[in-house]
């Protein structure tokens, strides 16, 4: 059988990008290549109406009306460290779920507050009843992931918005496992944190926080903004208070090609697709001496699953994978520690799969023969 | 299908009015000298000037005067917000332009509601914030469109309305 590269770690990073990312980041190193807002020559005003270009696809994604809200990062642990850092001190009471990343999990630690988490069910879903139970006038900020990044499970934040919109109380979710493949629109009252590089489909580097009206944070990053310089203090008025630093434009760029793509297919055919694969995956892998997790159900998760082989250490399935088999996945504890403590697997972690909207059928096949000669009583020679 | 296509920038320059403000200007690549009437009689608040040809219109507290080969932003907050409003009257461009079968154009220029009766809505406290000296100086800017209802601090809902409707073509 040929060997030609699987790539299963979209979770980590979508790979491949559509064209147009590559070829439009090019374009515009090759051809513009200067910075926003700090020239008055036609190259920087051209660099200028891109990065709005991206502003304005990414608020018609999210579904929000106010593209100067949406705030361009580094990074979705950028976004949610801004978020966190800005809303929360010693003291404060917040409520998070029990499979949050470490982007949510490290700076609610490192705040001081006083941290409630809730807890998933066996199947990897926090029950949204719970979560709303928890909510109570004296949260200071709600924060919870759209969608586990190590079991795919889709986590109740439409009815936690709700809740948290009936108290008047901040709900960040981090929707970098979601952005582009899951319907994020209909939280417009909320912050939402997306990684450019994952489900939007852009290069690394690049991320996205928005911020809904009536709300404002103390700016993490504060230094040159281009505009309003004469002032000792960043500037109040947005985009450029959270923006301080040169933007990362061919980031931007690429990311506006990822977006301009998702928007083209729709995000309801990728989901459909991705749902497809993974309902292909959770078929193949039923197997003796394979173990999976979560909800087990391509309705209720995204496209993540993980597994586990008895009697082989995660890390060793993905290097079997990648050597024998030219598979590529992530294992360990895939920087949450607090879901893998949910489902039993802090010592060893799993095996994650993420597919994308450019995987097939025939890598999931693939994926499945593989794992079914690792598996247990034995593989074929 | 659209008759104007996505806008750029062409210039940023800081605003007169306001130094913590700018102006922009962008160029246009379709002539707008035919559509000027047919915005005129669907942009509220609108001033038509058939002479120059040139037509002035207010976005909350920016004034935007769309010529027939560019259009000037002023007191836009920043370039993203330069943006926004072109995108805003980008689309009602596109929009008059499609429906212009069916609009009857305004070649006129609308008559201005007096200052006088401005003025009576207004809080008549001479406070300043808005920038000008008396109520009865903001009165008569807006009047002439070169403010609008946004720049006075302290009208309420209520009077923004009231003001509002004696600046439409439908008053």
């Amino acid at each position: 059988m040929s060997h030609y590269p699987v790539y299963l770690d979209n979770a980590a990073t979508s790979r491949p990008k559509p064209a147009a990312v590559y070829e439009r980041m090019d374009q515009f190193m090759r051809e513009v290549g200067v910075s926003t807002g700090r020239g008055a020559y036609r190259l920087a005003h051209r660099a200028d109406a891109l990065v709005y270009r991206t502003r304005s696809l990414a608020a018609r994604l999210l579904g929000v009306s106010r593209p100067e809200r949406v705030i361009f990062t580094p990074g979705v642990t950028f976004s949610l460290n801004m978020v966190i850092r800005g809303l929360v001190g010693p003291g404060d009471r917040v409520v998070t779920t029990g499979v949050e990343h470490n982007a949510v999990w490290r700076p609610l630690v490192r705040s001081g507050a006083t941290v409630q988490q809730v807890m998933p069910g066996p199947d990897g879903v926090v029950p949204a009843d719970a979560m709303i139970a928890e909510i109570t006038d004296d949260t200071k900020l709600v924060a919870m992931t759209h969608a586990s990044n190590v079991t795919g499970a889709i986590q109740p934040v439409k009815e936690a918005a709700r809740r948290c919109g009936d108290l008047g109380i901040p709900l960040v979710i981090d929707a970098a496992q979601t952005g582009g493949c899951l319907p994020v629109d209909g939280l417009e009252h909320c912050l939402l944190a997306l990684a450019g590089h994952k489900g939007l489909l852009g290069p690394p580097g690049i991320g996205v926080l928005y911020i809904p009206p009536g709300l404002d944070l103390e700016p993490l990053v504060v230094g040159g903004t281009g505009e309003e310089s004469r002032s000792d203090a960043a500037p109040a008025t947005l985009p450029e208070r959270y923006e301080a630093g040169t933007l990362n434009v061919p980031g931007i760029v690429g990311l506006g090609a990822g977006i301009d793509y998702i928007l083209t297919r729709t995000v309801a055919d990728i989901r459909r697709h991705e749902q497809r694969l993974i309902a292909r995956a959770l078929d193949g892998l039923l197997l003796p001496g394979v173990s999976l997790f979560g909800p087990c159900d391509p309705a209720r998760q995204t496209g993540v699953l993980s597994f586990s082989i008895t009697g082989l250490m995660p890390g060793d399935v993905s290097t079997r994978l990648d050597e024998d088999y030219g598979i590529m996945t992530r294992s360990g504890l895939h920087c949450s520690p607090c879901c893998h403590r949910t489902i039993g697997t802090i010592d060893r972690g799993t095996v994650r799969i993420g597919v994308g909207p450019f995987t097939t059928d025939q890598d999931i096949d693939r994926l499945v023969e593989a794992v079914s000669s690792l598996a247990p009583p034995g593989g074929r020679s | 299908m659209s008759h104007c296509p996505p806008l750029e920038i062409s210039v940023i320059s800081p605003c007169a009015s306001d130094p913590d403000r700018i102006r922009a200007r962008v160029d246009l690549p379709v002539n707008l000298a035919d559509l000027l009437p047919y915005l005129n009689a669907e942009l509220p608040g609108a001033i038509y000037d058939a002479r120059r040809p040139s037509l002035t219109v207010t976005r909350e507290f920016r004034l935007i005067t769309v010529y027939p080969d560019h259009i000037m932003i002023d007191r836009a907050l920043n370039t993203t917000d330069a943006y926004q409003v072109m995108d805003w009257l980008r689309d009602r461009v596109n929009d008059v332009h499609s429906r212009r079968d069916e609009i009857t154009p305004l070649h006129d220029r609308r008559p201005r509601p007096s200052p006088v009766a401005l003025y009576r809505l207004l809080p008549r406290t001479n406070c300043g914030d808005c920038g000008l000296p008396t109520c009865i100086a903001f009165a008569a800017s807006l009047s002439a469109g070169a403010v609008s209802q946004f720049d006075c601090p302290f009208l309420d809902h209520a009077a923004r309305s009231a003001v509002a409707n004696l600046l439409s073509p439908r008053a």
